[in-house]
C-alpha cells in the first residue's frame, strides 16, 4: 500500500512518529554513512507529515547529500507546522540512493530519529519501512511486546502508526507469565495517522492480570494490514524515556546442520 | 526468579558444569587435562565435547588450561572447532560449509552453531545509578506452531564485558508463557563487575519466532526496554554500511555510552568510534580489542564534552564498518533516567 514517493525511484520511504511540539522536538538525522561505504555513493532526502490521509501536510526537501557528509533536521527550526493533537502523525523519510538502485528491484533506507523530551528522556530510533523488508517473517499480521509493564505507578504506552490508506482495527492480546491472557477492545487506528494510549486503558484487566508477576507480562498486537506499533513506559508521571518498536514473529532461512552435535 | 506453571526455570550453581551447551562438568576436563594429555582447547574439546557449540565456556577453560599448564600455557587466540569435528574435507563439503560464510572470511573463524546466540546489555548500580536490569522471553505461537508444540528449552549467561561467564540461568518457555530474568538474582552469587555486563541467550531452535528477547533498564523514575541483537549466522568481516547514532543537541544533556558485544569469533581489531559534529569537529576513539562475546561500553561523552552540555548535533559510527551487536545508551542524570536503544 505504501508508496514509492517518486516515480523515478525504486527506493521506498521510511517511516516514524511525528510527535505533538509541545512534548517532544524531533530531529531527524540524515547520514550517508548508514547506508554505504561507497565514496561515490549519493543520496537525496525528502521529509514528509501525514495526518488522515496520503496527501502530506507538509514536505520538506533536504537534497542531494553525498557520502561523508550528513544533515540534522530539526523540524521546529525548518519551520514545519505542530504535530496533530493528541496523537501526533505520521513522519515520512524518503531516502533515495541516487548512484544506484536497490539491489533487488526495491529497497528501503532507514534514517535516525532523536527526538527529545521537554521534560526529558525522548525517543531514539531508525525509521521503519512497511514494504522492501528482506527479513523473514512467519507471518506479517501479528507483532509482539514481550515484558509490558502495569502496576499502581508504571503503565505501558503503546504508539502505533498507520502509514496506508487503510482504516485498521489492531487486537491487542496481554499475556501473563504463566500463559494465561486477556484480550482488550480493538483500537482502531485511521489512515495514515497515529494513535496512542496507555495499555491499562485499552486492556481494562490488565493490572489484575499482570499483579501475580510483579506487573510484568507481554503483549500480541494483530492486525488486518501490517501496522509500525512501538511501546515505552510512564512511571509515576514521570517521562517516556524511550519508544521502540514491536517485534515481528521472525522466520529464518532454514540452514542444513553440518556437524553433528557431539552425543546426539 | 520468576518460575511459572508455564516457564521452569533456575540458576545454576557456578560448580556444577563448565560446558552447560555439552553437560561437560569440571572434573572431566580436569581428567582431560591430567589423565588424557590435553594441552591445547582443541585438545579439551575433543575429549570431552565442551566448548564446541556457544564457545562460551571458552575463558573458563582457558583459566584452566593456565593452572593445570602453568609456564607451558599458550594462550588460544581465536576459538573454534577443533579439527576432528570440522566436516569432512570433501569438495562438496568444503563448498557447503563455505557457502555459510562470506568469501573473505577464512575457514577458522567457523563457528557452526545451530542454536540462536543472543546479546543484551545489562546495568546493575551502573555509574552509582539505581538501575537494574531484566531481559523477557515470550514464546507465543505462530501459524506453524504445532498445538502440542513442547516448551523451548533455553539458557542464559550472565557475561562480564571480558566475555568470563558470571552465572547461567538454564530453563524452557512453554507456549504463550514468558521468562523473567532478573539480573540481581543472576548476579546474586558472583556480582557484576563495574556494574556493567552482558546476557547471553542460547536457545534451542533454528527459528527463533517470537522468542527474540526485550530488556528493561529500570531505574525509580523510568524504564527503557529495546530488544537484543541476534549473532549473525554468516559471520563477515565487511559490512555495506556503518553502524551509526545519532545525538541532538537538547537543552537537557545526557551521559552518551556506546556499548558493543563482539558475537563473532572473527577479533575486532583496529577499530574506533567516530564522532562527526555538526559543528565540524571530529573524534577518533579507539574500541579496545574484543574476542568473541566480550563488549565495551565507551563513554562517549568523557571523549567529547559538547554532548554532554548538549550543545551540538552530530553523530557517532563504528569505523571500518563491522558487525557487532551494539546499543546506544543515555543517561539523564539528574533525573536517574537511563535509555537505550538498539543500533
Amino acid at each position: 500500500m505504501a508508496r514509492s514517493a517518486s516515480l523515478d525511484s525504486y527506493w521506498l520511504p521510511t517511516y516514524g512518529w511525528w510527535p505533538p511540539s509541545d512534548e517532544y522536538a524531533l530531529s531527524a538525522f540524515l547520514v550517508p554513512y548508514h547506508a554505504a561505504v561507497d565514496e561515490r555513493a549519493r543520496f537525496s532526502f525528502t521529509l514528509r507529515g501525514y495526518d488522515g490521509s496520503d496527501q502530506p501536510l507538509w514536505e520538506h526537501d533536504i537534497g542531494e547529500v553525498g557520502f561523508g557528509d550528513q544533515r540534522v533536521v530539526t523540524l521546529e527550526d525548518v519551520g514545519i507546522a505542530a504535530a496533530p493533537e493528541p496523537h501526533g502523525g505520521v513522519l515520512e523519510i524518503h531516502s533515495v540512493r541516487l548512484d544506484q538502485p536497490p539491489p533487488k528491484g526495491t529497497g528501503w533506507i532507514g534514517m535516525l530519529l532523536d527526538v527529545r523530551g521537554r521534560a526529558g528522556g525522548g525517543y531514539l530510533i531508525p525509521t521503519v519501512p512497511i514494504r522492501g523488508a528482506a527479513k523473514v517473517l512467519v507471518q506479517d499480521d501479528t507483532q509482539v511486546v514481550p515484558g509490558v509493564v502495569v502496576t499502581a505507578d508504571t503503565d505501558t504506552e503503546l504508539l502505533i502508526l498507520n502509514p496506508i490508506g487503510e482504516r485498521t482495527e489492531v487486537e491487542l492480546t496481554l499475556a501473563a507469565p504463566d500463559g494465561v491472557s486477556t484480550d482488550g477492545a480493538a483500537v482502531v487506528v485511521e489512515p495514515w495517522s497515529a494513535w496512542s494510549g496507555s495499555l491499562r486503558s485499552a486492556v481494562p484487566r490488565a493490572r489484575k492480570l499482570l499483579e501475580p508477576s510483579n506487573g510484568i507480562g507481554s503483549l500480541v498486537l494483530t492486525s488486518g494490514h501490517r501496522m509500525l506499533p512501538f511501546f515505552g513506559f510512564r512511571r509515576d508521571g514521570h517521562a517516556i524515556v524511550s519508544l521502540d518498536h514491536a517485534a515481528p514473529i521472525f522466520g529464518e532461512v532454514k540452514v542444513k546442520r553440518r556437524v553433528a552435535p557431539p552425543g546426539g | 526468579m520468576t518460575s511459572t506453571e508455564g516457564t521452569m526455570g533456575r540458576v545454576v550453581p557456578a560448580a556444577e558444569l563448565v560446558c552447560h551447551c555439552r553437560r561437560v562438568t569440571y572434573s572431566e576436563v580436569a581428567d582431560a587435562l591430567e589423565s588424557g594429555g590435553a594441552r591445547t582447547l582443541a585438545d579439551i574439546q575433543r575429549q570431552t565435547t565442551a566448548c564446541t557449540r556457544c564457545f562460551g565456556c571458552r575463558f573458563e577453560l582457558e583459566r584452566l588450561r593456565r593452572e593445570h599448564l602453568g609456564a607451558a600455557y599458550e594462550a588460544t587466540d581465536i576459538v573454534s572447532l577443533p579439527p576432528a569435528q570440522a566436516p569432512a574435507g570433501t569438495k562438496a563439503r568444503q563448498r557447503s560449509r563455505l557457502g555459510h560464510l562470506s568469501p573473505k572470511v577464512p575457514a577458522k573463524y567457523v563457528l557452526e552453531t545451530p542454536v540462536a546466540r543472543m546479546y543484551m546489555p545489562v546495568l546493575q548500580g551502573f555509574a552509582g545509578s539505581e538501575v537494574s536490569s531484566r531481559a523477557v522471553f515470550f514464546n507465543w505461537p505462530d501459524m506453524k506452531t504445532p498445538a502440542d508444540a513442547p516448551p523451548v528449552p533455553m539458557r542464559v549467561d550472565l557475561l562480564g564485558l571480558d566475555g568470563r561467564r558470571l552465572a547461567v540461568w538454564q530453563g524452557e518457555v512453554a507456549t504463550r508463557c514468558s521468562a523473567i530474568i532478573e539480573v540481581a538474582d543472576l548476579a546474586a552469587e558472583q556480582g557484576l563487575p563495574g556494574g556493567v555486563g552482558v546476557l547471553k541467550a542460547v536457545i534451542d531452535r533454528e527459528r527463533v519466532g517470537s522468542l527474540r528477547p526485550y530488556f528493561h533498564f529500570e531505574t525509580p523514575t523510568a524504564i527503557s526496554s529495546t530488544h537484543e541483537k541476534k549473532a549473525p549466522r554468516k559471520q563477515s568481516t565487511t559490512r555495506g554500511y556503518y553502524w551509526v547514532f545519532q545525538i541532538a543537541a537538547s537543552p537537557v544533556g545526557e551521559e552518551a555510552y556506546f556499548f558493543c558485544t563482539n558475537a563473532q569469533t572473527i577479533p575486532l581489531d583496529d577499530h574506533a568510534l567516530v564522532w562527526q559534529g555538526d559543528d565540524g569537529t571530529r573524534r577518533r576513539i579507539a574500541l579496545p580489542h574484543l574476542d568473541l562475546d566480550q563488549s565495551a561500553c565507551i563513554a562517549l561523552h568523557e571523549h567529547v564534552p559538547a554532548i554532554l552540555a548538549g550543545s551540538v548535533s552530530g553523530t557517532v559510527r563504528l569505523d571500518p564498518p563491522a558487525h557487532v551487536a551494539g546499543w546506544q545508551v543515555r543517561y539523564d542524570r539528574r533525573g536517574d533516567r537511563w535509555r537505550v536503544q538498539h543500533l
